[in-house]
């Protein structure tokens, strides 16, 4: 890797401290999250339908949509705890709006946050690229199959355990993971995340 | 603590700045630079200048919420009193343009006590400043409503008492009164002179109407590119610079910005008609207008009123977006609007909305300017629509020049200055050549130049032969274009002070901690069993037990109605795919319905609704204040999270409205006919922007009213923890204590353990 002796490319260390715009700005995408979880919830059961008649435990490869909070506030926040703060938030909203899986949804919150969070934890809280925004989508997909095997689908076959944990991880890498790293594309392409070091290496329009 | 310090209720404070500049991170070039600067004591200054001069960098920077320095770079000194700004925090009072950004709490009592309890102020003098400060902005009636029922102008003086509400010693308003219509001005404008009459306040205030706030003001300073171009008495400085001024986009009197004459001819023939029409807003009561209205091509039409007459909701009624409620609007030769599809909606008319954010839906300008014309050129090919249709290429180029928009085509719409995005919100509604144009509230927040802009692009539509329909307040606007004026009738507005209850229920006074530990514990037991007995007792003894929390029976049957839903179509999965036992009835491909599977799916079905029911019934009326007030008072939870939480739950119904508008705005424009999943990912993207950018403007609001402040902080409303709190809990570890126990006496218990 070619080193510049330009001042502006040195990485300086990452500042971990909460400011109050990483506090409100995660806590209304947690409440943004939790919204979409909220109406997801009510179409989720015919939307996986006919994955599910396709070959059942299929239908996770479609749950992630529960996960990307967790991954999308890691990635804009970059301060520890963001991934799992934002999946707690939005899990909490989706309680108090009145889920069918009531205040349980804080448990399944919490597991599927930390996995996000650990693995921004082990790459020190210093690398936000794709890959590791796949890894962390993986991470809450491992949670979220974790807690549906143990908990919700406790009397099902082997085989149905199988497919549902593969594509849960699919689904948390590609739709949390993947998904969550082309919105913050997307919204720093908007300038929305201009306090943000997310959205400042991604200048949304040339400046001199 | 505050008594360290004892703060000069008398001392008004003294501003500067010395060779000051400040460059945000990310950016090479200063938004303000080598600025020198004084304001002293009890002066009062207007803040004039173009949009992105620095002003409101400037006003956030000495209420010393600029944030640090990975948020920018500064030099020079920034001062207040004479001393950095970081050290004299609460000696400055900032209010911001938007009571979305800086009214954190429900009840507008509360909201007031919300800055003096962030900097640790003692409980007796909180509850002797509220009502001394609400009474200052003449808000002493409604120190119990609901600060979102509020007017506009009641909440900007709410978020003044707010302010005020910390002793400060300057007063900094950032644009005050730009969302204001008339009456909230003279409100806003009133409250602040009689404050500054009566105490030792400095003023800074940010403008661009130099005729509202001139009477008060002895000095302006005029700032461009971040530097001081003017500095003097008003007199003085509007006599040099009022042109000049006026160009930027201020507005001063006597340089009124130019624009085209009233229309020449006589309006044509009748493109729009409703007869006896009733409208009702989505949330609300029916409007009963018995509104009969012709809308005539080459005509301007004005709906006005006051606040809650039902502008906004005719205006929708009118574009096909809601229903009537009653009577009939009708486009001539083309029948009723309401049931037409989106690209119908698109050729017929153009829809403007208030915010243009909740507009945008492509990457780019000139992508934003094709939607409508493409959408109906697809409309056209499925022969779906008997609308003419022309190419869209030359009538976006066509547009972008209009718009002087070009230079910026590859740009999203998003990063767009407010001027621009106004125009471009304009551009996206002329671009399918509608017959009818249909704008809400246009010219609110405009400054002068791009309010001119407004009128030139409205006046030519008309005068082209299309008609316009506008809801407004502004007269300058309504004359300007020589609009017909529809008033609606003023309706007595429900009191916002809200009516004191009996006296509460249990269901409402219980703690909120004790009401999630009481769904909670129980739902982690139920999680792990599998049998239909535990799920059966506890559902039973909670129908039993559910009616003394209180609850009106129709609120509780309409919020756990989804979970009605949801039950059985879980069940139905587990029907399918559960472990197959005993008899099998049904086998085909990997499906097998056997009693296992049947067994397992009843217990499925009890244990959703013995989970997610007593979740509903404990939180039938989610109120986030006393969440916070339990979540920081009896778990302890850090304070600026918790106020972070309550503070974006609080904008959980803004995101709401939000949803909505943006569902109709894509309607509007002709992509509400798109596949389901394409539709709720655009959507899903727009309110994540919106949330993103109100989240950090309300991250400005609640630093600058003390939230993060060192030291302890106040809780004036005590979260107590009754008796029948722990009664609560108990009863329902109780309940699943039971309900496991009555499985394993009756030999059926089984666990997901095992």
């Amino acid at each position: 890797m070619a080193t510049s002796a330009s001042p502006s490319t040195v990485r300086s260390r990452p500042v971990l401290q909460w400011r109050v715009v990483d506090i409100v700005v995660a806590s209304v995408l947690g409440v943004a999250g939790g919204l979409v979880m909220t109406l997801w919830n009510l179409v989720y059961s015919p939307a996986t339908a006919p994955l599910e008649l396709a070959l059942p435990g299929l239908q996770a490869l479609l749950y992630a949509v529960w996960l990307f909070p967790a991954v999308l506030v890691g990635l804009v926040i970059r301060k520890p705890g963001a991934a799992l703060y934002g999946e707690l938030v939005a899990a909490a909203v989706s309680a108090l709006l009145g889920g069918v899986w009531g205040w349980t949804a804080l448990a399944w919150g919490i597991v599927q946050g930390l996995g996000a969070e650990l693995v921004f934890a082990i790459l020190l809280y210093r690398a936000w690229g794709l890959v590791p925004a796949i890894l962390a989508g993986l991470g809450a997909g491992a949670g979220m199959a974790l807690m549906d095997l143990t908990f919700y689908y406790a009397g099902s076959r082997p085989e149905f355990m199988a497919v549902y944990a593969t594509s849960a991880l699919i689904s948390g890498a590609v739709i949390a993971g993947l998904g969550s790293w082309l919105l913050v594309r997307g919204l720093a392409r908007t300038g929305a995340l201009s306090r943000f070091a997310a959205g400042r290496e991604l200048r949304p329009r040339a400046e001199s | 603590m505050q008594d360290a310090e004892p703060l000069p209720d008398g001392g008004a404070a003294s501003l500067a700045a010395h060779a000051w500049s400040w460059t945000p991170a990310g950016r090479a070039a200063p938004v303000l630079s080598d600025l020198d600067l004084t304001i002293e004591p009890g002066e009062r200054v207007l803040l004039l200048g173009a949009s992105g001069s620095g002003k409101s960098t400037l006003l956030q920077a000495w209420a010393g919420v600029l944030g640090g320095a990975d948020e920018g770079e500064q030099r020079g000194a920034l001062t207040v009193d004479g001393r950095d700004v970081s050290e004299v925090r609460g000696r400055v009072g900032l209010m911001l343009q938007h009571p979305d950004a800086q009214l954190v709490l429900a009840r507008a009592e509360h909201d007031v006590a919300f800055g003096p309890e962030n900097l640790g102020v003692e409980i007796d003098e909180i509850e002797a400043r509220v009502p001394e400060v609400l009474g200052a902005v003449g808000l002493a009636d409604h120190a119990g409503a609901d600060t979102r029922r509020l007017s506009g102008g009641q909440q900007q003086r709410l978020a003044l008492a707010g302010v005020l509400a910390m002793r400060p010693a300057a007063l900094l308003l950032d644009e005050p009164t730009a969302q204001l219509d008339p009456a909230g001005v003279r409100e806003v404008v009133a409250a602040v002179g009689d404050l500054i009459a009566n105490r030792a306040l400095t003023l800074v205030v940010v403008e661009h109407r130099v005729d509202v706030w001139a009477p008060l003001v002895d000095r302006i300073v005029v700032l461009d590119h971040g530097r001081v171009v003017a500095d003097g008495s008003v007199a003085d400085v509007l006599r040099e610079k009022g042109a000049a001024l006026a160009q930027r986009g201020v507005w001063v009197p006597g340089h009124g910005p130019e624009h085209p004459a009233t229309s020449r001819s006589a309006p044509g023939e009748v493109v729009m008609r409703a007869r006896n029409l009733a409208v009702q807003p989505v949330d609300g009561d029916v409007i009963e207008l018995a509104l009969d209205l012709d809308v005539r091509a080459g005509e301007v039409v004005a709906l006005t009123g006051p606040n809650g007459s039902g502008k906004s909701t005719v205006l929708l009624t009118l574009s096909g977006l809601l229903s009537p409620a009653a009577g009939v609007v009708e486009v001539s030769g083309a029948g009723r609007p309401e049931s037409w599809s989106s690209a119908e909606l698109a050729g017929h008319f153009g829809f403007v909305f208030q915010n243009p954010e909740h507009q945008f839906v492509a990457a780019t300008v000139r992508a934003e300017l094709e939607v409508g014309p493409s959408a109906l050129a697809r409309a056209a090919r499925r022969g779906s629509t008997p609308l003419p249709v022309t190419g869209a290429e030359p009538v976006v180029d066509a547009l972008l020049d209009r718009l002087r928009l070009r230079a910026l085509a590859a740009a999203s719409p998003f990063t767009l200055s407010g001027g621009e995005q106004r125009r471009l919100s304009v551009g996206t509604a002329l671009a399918s050549a509608p017959a009818l144009l249909l704008l809400d509230e246009p010219s609110v927040g405009h400054d002068a130049r791009t309010w001119a802009e407004l009128v030139a692009l409205l006046a030519e539509h008309r005068d082209a032969g299309g008609a316009v329909v506008m809801a407004t307040h502004d007269r300058e606007l309504i004359a300007a274009l020589g609009a017909r004026e529809v008033a609606l009738p003023d309706r007595a507005a429900a009191s916002a002070t809200e009516s004191s209850a009996a006296r509460a229920t249990l269901g409402e006074r219980i703690n909120p901690v004790a009401a999630i530990a009481a769904s909670l514990i129980p739902a982690l037991l139920l999680v792990t069993t599998l049998d239909v007995v535990s799920a059966a007792v506890a559902l039973g003894l909670q129908v039993l037990l559910i009616p003394f929390l209180g609850i009106p029976a129709r609120t509780l049957l309409r919020r756990i109605a989804p979970v009605l839903v949801a039950a059985p179509l879980a069940a139905a999965t587990i029907v399918l795919y559960g472990r197959a036992s005993g008899t099998v009835y049904a086998e085909f491909l990997l499906v097998r319905i056997s009693d296992g599977s049947l067994e397992l799916a009843l217990a499925t079905l009890l244990r959703i609704l013995a989970i997610g029911v007593p979740a509903i019934a404990l939180f039938a009326r989610p109120d986030a204040t006393r969440l916070g007030d339990a979540l920081g008072q009896n778990l302890r939870l850090p304070s600026r999270f918790v106020l972070g939480g309550v503070a974006a739950l609080r904008l959980l119904t803004v995101l709401r409205d939000d949803a909505r508008l943006l569902e109709r705005a894509r309607r509007a424009r002709g992509i509400g006919d798109r596949g389901r999943v394409r539709r709720g990912l655009g959507l899903v993207f727009s309110l994540l922007v919106l949330s993103i950018r109100r989240g950090s403007a309300l991250a400005i609001g609640m630093e600058a009213r003390g939230v993060g402040a060192p030291g302890p902080r106040t809780w004036t409303r005590p979260s107590p923890w009754r008796a029948s709190d722990t009664a609560v809990v108990a009863v329902a570890v109780a309940v699943s204590v039971i309900a496991v126990a009555a499985a394993v006496l009756t030999g059926e218990f089984t666990s997901v353990i095992s």
